[in-house]
């Protein structure tokens, strides 16, 4: 199975290759994920540029069975709403030129990725070696800032932000990471599409 | 840390200056300035720890004359830089050296002028001292000859907190030097106790002196290193001979292979990535680590994660990296605001950009969201 995937930041590429693992080990449980192969593009903070390059990149170059676009709605005054219809347009509009009929799948997290991973506390806590009993702190700030925060007061060198993503992505429990609607519908598309 | 460097004449610099944020790359194509910025650095911490203006002067070019901008016939350069130093004091240090007429082959180097000033939010900026040739003048004092060699800072025999202090910050500025680094001579017989850069002196500092750190050096290398198991030491100490007490053969176990390695047959990829990683994990807090090509020998792959790691290592120890590349990857993951952009034109010479206080960044930033990379932007500045 090769799955394309557009990203936004530089810390999200290996976290979102193991929430996409787990979302397909739930409809396809003998898979071997390492027969999973990942053709990624990063958007370096906002994908709406790279998504005709992705697009050719994933079914032109690669023949992607799915490709999956993800875009955060966190850009300042554009409306959330006006930010999908546009993000979903635009991979509507590549497909068509470049790969008619392919199968996409476009995620939008609200605000952000990062929202997901609040979607399990206990996970966070656990990675960065929290008293499980007490509540995440700074929950006033916007959640990239407030995993960021996180991360940082870890205060750890050992591993990088990119691989405290990473681990914390492969311990979500994706059951309670269904109570954010972009989440939900994020899964359920994926597991239609593939 | 750095906090900024002006430089005057100095090789291929004209006059420039710029600002350091504490995690930095230096981009720019070949032979535009980038390793002038490093000498000039490297000839500052020569002779601030003591050496001679010639003697810092050997270390970074061939002869004298070459330390000044070869387009216009002058004889004086000057560098003035702004650190902060672990007490979170700031300090600006100027120098103006000017080449003795005259003066035999290879000619002298002099300091002209040499200035300390330390900068304080309660007290405003305070000369600490003032140099001009001979005349030495300390805060609230008259001027009065200083018995210090023209070739020589007052910096060298001057002594107090102040003076104490930025020795101390240049003392712990690292800059490799890759060509010893890779000497098969300074990777396979460390000495515990050597103040050495060399890669085996460090790792047998590190092991018999820091073990906590020397046990994180080793999970971060297997990182990069997946098939590396440890290093086993094997001792040298030659009961006869005291000057091998202390002495250890490095060698490399991997995983699946039964016998060692020696040290001299990892590659030369491996070898830089280790180097890297044990320097900033050995440098002292709150100091700075300056590394030119530091993608060289490393795969691309590698490289990008070797930067987060280093990053990662740096936002924890507070330490300031910076650091020079061609590679377009990596520029490419580098946030804008941490790039610095180096040009050379003929009549301005060697000019350094950080990109965020350029009246770019408006139309560079607009370039990104619509899919572009920087590399490609800044190959078409002009």
């Amino acid at each position: 199975m090769k799955i394309g995937v557009l990203y936004e930041g530089k810390f999200d590429d290996r976290a979102i290759k193991r929430i996409i693992i787990k979302i397909i080990l739930q409809k396809y449980p003998r898979v071997d994920p390492a027969d999973i192969v990942f053709v990624t593009k990063s958007g370096g903070g906002n994908i709406e540029g790279h998504i005709y390059p992705a697009t050719s990149l994933f079914f032109v170059a690669n023949n992607c069975d799915c490709a999956i676009y993800i875009s955060d709605t966190d850009n300042g005054a554009t409306s959330v709403r006006k930010k999908m219809q546009r993000v979903a347009a635009k991979v509507k509009k590549a497909v068509e030129d470049l790969a008619r009929g392919a199968r996409v799948v476009v995620a939008c997290p609200k605000p952000e990725l990062e929202q997901w991973f609040f979607g399990d506390e206990l996970t966070i806590k656990r990675v960065l070696e929290l008293p499980e009993t007490e509540p995440l702190k700074y929950p006033e700030m916007a959640p990239k800032d407030r995993l960021t925060k996180l991360i940082f007061d870890y205060n750890s060198y050992l591993l990088t932000p990119v691989e405290i993503y990473e681990k914390i992505a492969s311990h979500l429990d994706l059951a309670k990471l269904d109570d954010h609607r972009s989440f939900r519908k994020f899964r359920l598309e994926l597991l239609s599409n593939i | 840390m750095i906090k900024s460097i002006t430089i005057n004449n100095f090789k291929s610099i004209i006059n420039s200056s710029i600002k350091f944020p504490a995690f930095v790359t230096i981009a720019g194509e070949n032979a535009v300035g980038k390793t002038n910025l490093i000498q000039s650095i490297k000839f500052l911490k020569s002779i601030i720890l003591g050496a001679s203006t010639n003697e810092a002067q050997k270390k970074i070019s061939l002869i004298p004359n070459e330390l000044f901008n070869f387009t216009d016939k002058n004889t004086e350069f000057s560098i003035q830089i702004v650190v902060e130093t672990k007490e979170e004091i700031e300090y600006e240090f100027y120098i103006k050296v000017s080449l003795k007429n005259g003066s035999p082959v290879p000619p002298l180097l002099l300091v002209k002028q040499e200035k300390l000033i330390r900068y304080s939010k309660e007290l405003g900026n305070q000369i600490v001292y003032l140099r001009e040739g001979g005349d030495f003048k300390e805060k609230g004092t008259t001027p009065f000859p200083l018995a210090v060699e023209p070739n020589k800072l007052a910096l060298s025999i001057y002594k107090n907190q102040d003076t104490d202090n930025i020795k101390y910050f240049f003392s712990n500025l690292v800059i490799p030097d890759f060509e010893d680094i890779n000497n098969l001579n300074s990777i396979g017989i460390g000495k515990q106790g050597s103040t050495s850069s060399d890669l085996a002196d460090i790792l047998i500092n590190l092991s018999h002196g820091k073990p906590e750190v020397y046990q994180d050096f080793l999970k971060i290398t297997r990182k990069f290193m997946p098939y590396f198991s440890s290093f086993n030491e094997i001792p040298m100490s030659n009961t006869s001979d005291e000057s091998t007490k202390g002495n250890f053969l490095l060698v490399l176990a991997e995983n699946n292979l039964k016998e060692s390695l020696s040290m001299q047959s990892i590659s030369a990829g491996d070898i830089r990535t280790l180097y890297l990683i044990a320097s900033a994990l050995t440098v002292e807090n709150n100091s700075s680590l300056i590394i030119e090509e530091i993608e060289n020998g490393i795969h691309p792959k590698r490289i990008l994660d070797l930067v987060d790691q280093l990053e990662t290592i740096a936002r924890v120890k507070d330490l300031q990296i910076i650091f020079t590349t061609h590679s377009s990857m990596l520029i490419n993951k580098m946030p804008v605001t941490k790039i610095i952009f180096v040009q050379k034109k003929t009549d301005t010479g060697t000019q350094f950009h950080l990109l965020t206080d350029s009246d770019q960044i408006t139309k560079i930033r607009d370039y990104l969201e619509n899919g572009g990379d920087i590399t490609d932007y800044l190959n078409n500045l002009r």
